[in-house]
C-alpha cells in the first residue's frame, strides 16, 4: 500500500499541500481531481519521490519512501508525467524500451513485451516509426506503453490472470490528448490492470470519466483534501459544484446510476 | 528521417573507414611511403624511421583526440538534452585554454621539470580549467531545476568572451617566444606527437572512452528528462557530475596536448545520429570511431595542403565545421517551413 499521511508542503509562503492523508490500495484505481493549481501534480511528485514534503510522511509497503533505493523503486512503481518532449530522433521501440532500464531482459523477451504492450495501448506495429512524427495523442500512448513495460518486465510472458499485486502506477493526466475512443481504451486498460492487483494513482480532469471508472475519488482544493471516497458518495453533497465553482447540473448515469455532471449552459 | 540500408551495420563501415584513413595518413605526406611496402613490410630504413617516430604516434594521437572530442560532444548533448551542445560552443575548451595559457606565459614552475611532467602539468591545468567552466555553465544555465537552452547558450557566450579577453591579456604580456607558442597552440596542432605523449593521452582517454560507452544506457534515460530518468532508477545528480567530470577530463587533456580543435564534438555525433539513429548505445562507440577517422583525415589534409609546411589542424576542422553548421541550419529551416 502507498500510504500518505499528513503531508504538508510549503513553497514561497504558499501551502501547496496541506495535511493531505490518503492511501493508494492495490487493486484500486484512485483518481485525483481538482481545479488547476489545486496541488494534484505536486502530490504526484511527492508520491513518486521527486519532491520531499516539509512535514508528514509517505510509506510504500510500510517502508518510508525516502528509504527506498532508486533502483528498487523503479521496479516497484512507474510514473508517467505530462508531455514528454524528446530532443533527439528516437524510434517508438527505442522510447518504449527505455522503460526496461531497471531490468535485464533478453532482446527477444524485450521485443515481445514491447510488441504486446503497443497492441494494448492501441499502437500496434509502430516499433520502427519515429517518435517525433507521431501526434500528441499517439506520443502519449507510447509513453504509457513505456511505463507499462517498466512495471511488467519481470513477468514478460504475462497471461491474463497473472498477478501484478504490490506494484503501483502513478499517472499525470494520461488521457489529456486522446480522442474519445482512445480515452475509453486507456481507462478500460487501467481498470483491467487493477483487477490484477495493480494500485493506480491517476490525475484526471474529466469528472464524469473519473466517476465512471474510479474506485475511489480524491478531490483536492488549494492543497487540501475535500473529498475522499467512492464516486457514488459524490451524488449526495455539493463538493464538485463548490470546488469547481461552475454552474453544473447533476445527472445519474443511466447504466450505473453513478453521478455525472453537465454544464447548465 | 529515413535511415539508409547500412544503418544495420554501423561498425564494419566505420572500422573500414578508420582503417583506410589510417593507411592514407601513414603513407601520405611530404615524404610518401608506398602502401604496398607498408603492407608487405618491405620498407627501407628511412621509411621505417619516419613511420615509427613521426607518422604512427601522430596517427594514434589524432585518432585518440578525435574519438575523445566526438564522445565529449555526444555526452554534452545527452547531458544538456540538446543536439547543439558542444564543448567548444559552450566555452569549455576556451576555459581550459586560458589555464594552459597562464601556464605557458607565467610559467611559474614548469621549466625545471622533465618533459613528461610538463605534459601532465599542462593536462592538469587544462583539466582544472575545463572542470571550472563546465561547473560554471551548469550553474548558470539551470533554470527551475531544468537546464535551459537559452541560459546555456548565453553562459557559453559569456564564458567564451571572458576567456577571449583573458587569452588576449596573456598574449599582451607574453614575450615573442611565448606568443608564438600561444598562437600556434591556440589553433590546434598535432605536429610533434611523441610516443611519451601518446602514452599519457592513451592512459587517460581510453579508460574514459570505455566508461562513457558503458554509460550509454543511462545516457539514453537522460534523453527522457531528468525527472523521468530518476523514476527509472537513475541517480541523476551523481550521474551528471560524473558526465561533467568525463567531459572536462577529455577536453582538458586534448586541449593541453593539441590546443583548440573545434567542431568535431558537434559534427560527429550529429552525423552518426543521422546515419544510425539516436540510441546512445550506438552513438557513443560510433562517434568515437568516426571522430578518430575525421580528425586523422583532417590532420593528414593539414599536412598535405601546403607541403612542405603544414596547417594547424584546428584550422582545417573549422574549415569543415563552418559549412557543416550552415548546412545544418539551412536543412533545419527547410524542414520546419
Amino acid at each position: 500500500m502507498l500510504n500518505i499521511s499528513e503531508l504538508t508542503l510549503i513553497r514561497s509562503g504558499k501551502n501547496l499541500l496541506e495535511n493531505v492523508s490518503l492511501s493508494i490500495k492495490p487493486g484500486q484505481l484512485t483518481i485525483i481531481l481538482g481545479p488547476n493549481g489545486a496541488g494534484k501534480s505536486t502530490l504526484l511528485k511527492c508520491c513518486s519521490g521527486a519532491l520531499q514534503a516539509d512535514t508528514g510522511h509517505i510509506t510504500l509497503d510500510k517502508k518510508l519512501l525516502s528509504n527506498w533505493s532508486l533502483a528498487d523503486l523503479a521496479k516497484k512503481r512507474a510514473v508517467l508525467t505530462q508531455q514528454i518532449h524528446l530532443p533527439f530522433a528516437l524510434t517508438v521501440k527505442e522510447v518504449v524500451s527505455l522503460g526496461l532500464a531497471p531490468w535485464a531482459l533478453s532482446d527477444q523477451q524485450a521485443s515481445k513485451l514491447i510488441h504486446d504492450t503497443l497492441i494494448e495501448v492501441g499502437m500496434p506495429d509502430t516499433e520502427t516509426r519515429q517518435y517525433a512524427s507521431l501526434s500528441g495523442g499517439e506520443q502519449q500512448r507510447i509513453q504509457l506503453a513505456r511505463v507499462l513495460v517498466q512495471l511488467f518486465a519481470d513477468k514478460p510472458s504475462r497471461t491474463k490472470t497473472q498477478s501484478q499485486e504490490g506494484k503501483y502506477l502513478l499517472l499525470d493526466e494520461p488521457i489529456s490528448a486522446l480522442d474519445l475512443h482512445q480515452q475509453q481504451r486507456v481507462l478500460r486498460l487501467l481498470k483491467n490492470l487493477t483487477q490484477k492487483g495493480l494500485g493506480i494513482f491517476c490525475i484526471l480532469h474529466d469528472i464524469n470519466l473519473a466517476a465512471l471508472y474510479g474506485d475511489k475519488l480524491v478531490l483536492l482544493e488549494k492543497g487540501k483534501v475535500i473529498f475522499n471516497s467512492e464516486p457514488k458518495r459524490l451524488a449526495q453533497g455539493k463538493q464538485i459544484e463548490t470546488t469547481y465553482q461552475a454552474d453544473l447540473i447533476r445527472l445519474s448515469h443511466p447504466d450505473t446510476q453513478l453521478p455525472q455532471w453537465q454544464f447548465k449552459q | 528521417m529515413k535511415r539508409a540500408f547500412y544503418s544495420q551495420i554501423p561498425y564494419p563501415v566505420l572500422i573500414l573507414a578508420l582503417f583506410m584513413v589510417g593507411i592514407f595518413a601513414l603513407t601520405q605526406g611530404a615524404y610518401s611511403i608506398s602502401w604496398r611496402d607498408l603492407f608487405l613490410s618491405s620498407m627501407n630504413d628511412i621509411d621505417r624511421q619516419i613511420l615509427m617516430t613521426v607518422r604512427l604516434p601522430r596517427l594514434l594521437m589524432a585518432a585518440l583526440v578525435g574519438a575523445a572530442l566526438a564522445v565529449s560532444g555526444a555526452l554534452m548533448q545527452a547531458l544538456f538534452r540538446n543536439p547543439l551542445a558542444d564543448p567548444g560552443l559552450l566555452g569549455v575548451s576556451s576555459g581550459a585554454s586560458v589555464f594552459v595559457g597562464i601556464l605557458i606565459v607565467l610559467n611559474p614552475l614548469a621549466d625545471n621539470l622533465p618533459l613528461w611532467a610538463q605534459s601532465y602539468l599542462q593536462s592538469i591545468a587544462a583539466f582544472l580549467g575545463a572542470v571550472l567552466t563546465c561547473w560554471l555553465i551548469f550553474q548558470l544555465s539551470k533554470h527551475k531545476g531544468q537546464v535551459s537552452v537559452l541560459h546555456l547558450l548565453l553562459a557559453g557566450i559569456a564564458i567564451n568572451a571572458l576567456s577571449g579577453s583573458a587569452t588576449g591579456l596573456l598574449t599582451y604580456v607574453s614575450n615573442d617566444e611565448q606568443l608564438r607558442a600561444l598562437t600556434f597552440w591556440a589553433m590546434g596542432n598535432l605536429g610533434g606527437a611523441r610516443w611519451e605523449q601518446v602514452a599519457v593521452i592513451a592512459s587517460i582517454l581510453l579508460p574514459l572512452l570505455c566508461y562513457a560507452w558503458r554509460q550509454s544506457k543511462n545516457l539514453n534515460l537522460l534523453l527522457l528528462g531528468e525527472e523521468e530518468a530518476r523514476y527509472l532508477g537513475l541517480d541523476v545528480e551523481s550521474f551528471k557530475i560524473k558526465l561533467i567530470a568525463i567531459v572536462a577530463l577529455c577536453v582538458g587533456v586534448t586541449v593541453a596536448f593539441t590546443g583548440l580543435i573545434g567542431f568535431i564534438g558537434l559534427m560527429v555525433p550529429h552525423l552518426i545520429r543521422m546515419l544510425f539513429g539516436a540510441d546512445n548505445r550506438i552513438v557513443i562507440p560510433c562517434s568515437a570511431l568516426l571522430g578518430a577517422s575525421l580528425l586523422t583525415g583532417a590532420d593528414t589534409l593539414a599536412r598535405l595542403l601546403v607541403i612542405p609546411a603544414e596547417l594547424p589542424v584546428g584550422l582545417v576542422t573549422s574549415l569543415l565545421g563552418g559549412p557543416f553548421f550552415l548546412w545544418l541550419l539551412l536543412k533545419n529551416i527547410r524542414e520546419t517551413s
